[in-house]
């Protein structure tokens, strides 16, 4: 049954059981006239029973045991017995507890040597590999610049040698005007009319 | 290493290791000590009710397999030994009201105050009632657990339980004006 499906009585015995209700369920409980009484008083008693303070049993009347009595004598030599090769035991245990711990103990100190070691070649390593990654960029950066003087040199030189063609180009364009302004000045006016009407 | 489990306590004890069986007692008895207590509102009742359940625990003690969890089966015994005790308290008087149970010299007054109401709206209640009451919010035991142990259906229970809620309305109101 599902607890949708849960009467108001069913949901007061489940909570009764120590299970959980639901807000929905514990106000379905409460409206009920039936169960909100015993609800109620259920809460009371559970209150009740928790600010209970359970006493201590007095201690003068010790719970008398009479049939361990014959029993108790016959284990008294088991018991010593039992004491004796515990301790035994226990004795040659720890000592070979000891020694397996020095086997291992050994075992860590060589481990942890190696461990120091291999720390130590890895730090050289990355030494190494940072000295080697510095001189990688400073070889780039003088490349670089190398480049940058070479590209620099380069672009003055063809600047020069256009300055030098500009130069050159007036010159001629310079004659080439002068002869022409001289042929202007010395042709009669009419051959210069009738060359420009053609 | 040195803790026993309860398991392995009952079947040392069950084989004769009074050690283990005074451990057992030690780990149960405050509880059964005080459930006697609410249960008949007198400290050398709940005592000696206390002494013949361990007493009857012990005796059968090897017949307990495990089916059960061993507090749930110390209580059907405790239950029977406390049931034993009220036929025989009805057959030769009515029971008397709690009255010393809250002179505990080591009980601290208001925990005195608290108890003694407690065990008056416990005694207000016939015994039957009682035992539900006390096994259900003292004990936590379920309706199944408690039907169990007083070998009775589970309906009787809710019934019995319900019963004694209706008729502790009163009481109960009186008890938390007072307080």
């Amino acid at each position: 049954m599902s607890n949708h499906e849960m009467t108001p009585h069913e949901l007061l015995e489940k909570w009764l059981d120590g299970e959980r209700l639901t807000e929905a369920q514990q106000a379905q409980v409460l409206a009920d006239p039936e169960t909100k009484p015993l609800f109620e008083s259920a809460q009371s008693w559970q209150s009740m029973a928790c600010s209970y303070e359970d006493q201590e049993v007095p201690s003068d009347t010790p719970i008398a045991i009479p049939e361990f009595k014959q029993a108790g004598r016959f284990k008294g030599n088991w018991m010593q017995w039992g004491m004796a090769a515990s301790v035994g035991f226990l004795s040659v245990l720890s000592l070979q507890l000891w020694q397996q711990n020095q086997v291992l103990e050994q075992g860590l100190v060589a481990q942890q040597t190696q461990i120091v070691k291999q720390q130590a070649t890895m730090q050289k390593i990355l030494q190494q590999m940072q000295t080697s990654q510095n001189l990688q960029a400073d070889l780039t950066n003088q490349v670089l610049l190398t480049n940058r003087a070479e590209r620099q040199v380069a672009l003055d030189d063809l600047l020069a040698f256009l300055q030098t063609q500009r130069a050159q180009d007036q010159a001629i364009l310079r004659l080439q005007l002068n002869e022409l302004a001289e042929q202007v000045e010395h042709a009669p006016l009419q051959i210069v009319a009738h060359n420009g009407d053609q | 290493m040195f803790f026993q489990s309860q398991d392995k306590l009952i079947k040392k004890a069950q084989q004769g290791d009074q050690n283990a069986w005074l451990k057992l007692i030690k780990q149960h008895e405050q509880q059964v000590y005080n459930h006697c207590l609410r249960l008949t509102g007198n400290s050398h009742d709940a005592l000696d009710l206390m002494q013949e359940a361990f007493m009857s625990v012990f005796r059968s003690l090897h017949n307990f397999q495990g089916q059960s969890q061993f507090k749930t089966w110390l209580f059907s015994v405790t239950q029977a030994r406390c049931m034993d005790f009220f036929r025989r308290q009805r057959q030769s008087s009515p029971l008397e009201e709690v009255s010393e149970v809250a002179h505990t010299p080591s009980c601290p007054i208001q925990l005195q105050s608290d108890n003694q109401h407690i065990h008056a709206a416990l005694q207000a209640l016939p015994f039957e009632q009682r035992q539900i009451v006390e096994l259900k919010f003292f004990q936590h035991f379920t309706f199944e657990e408690i039907a169990e142990q007083l070998a009775i259906s589970p309906n009787t229970v809710k019934s019995r339980l319900y019963s004694a809620l209706g008729k502790m309305k009163a009481p109960l109101e009186v008890i938390r004006v007072e307080s």
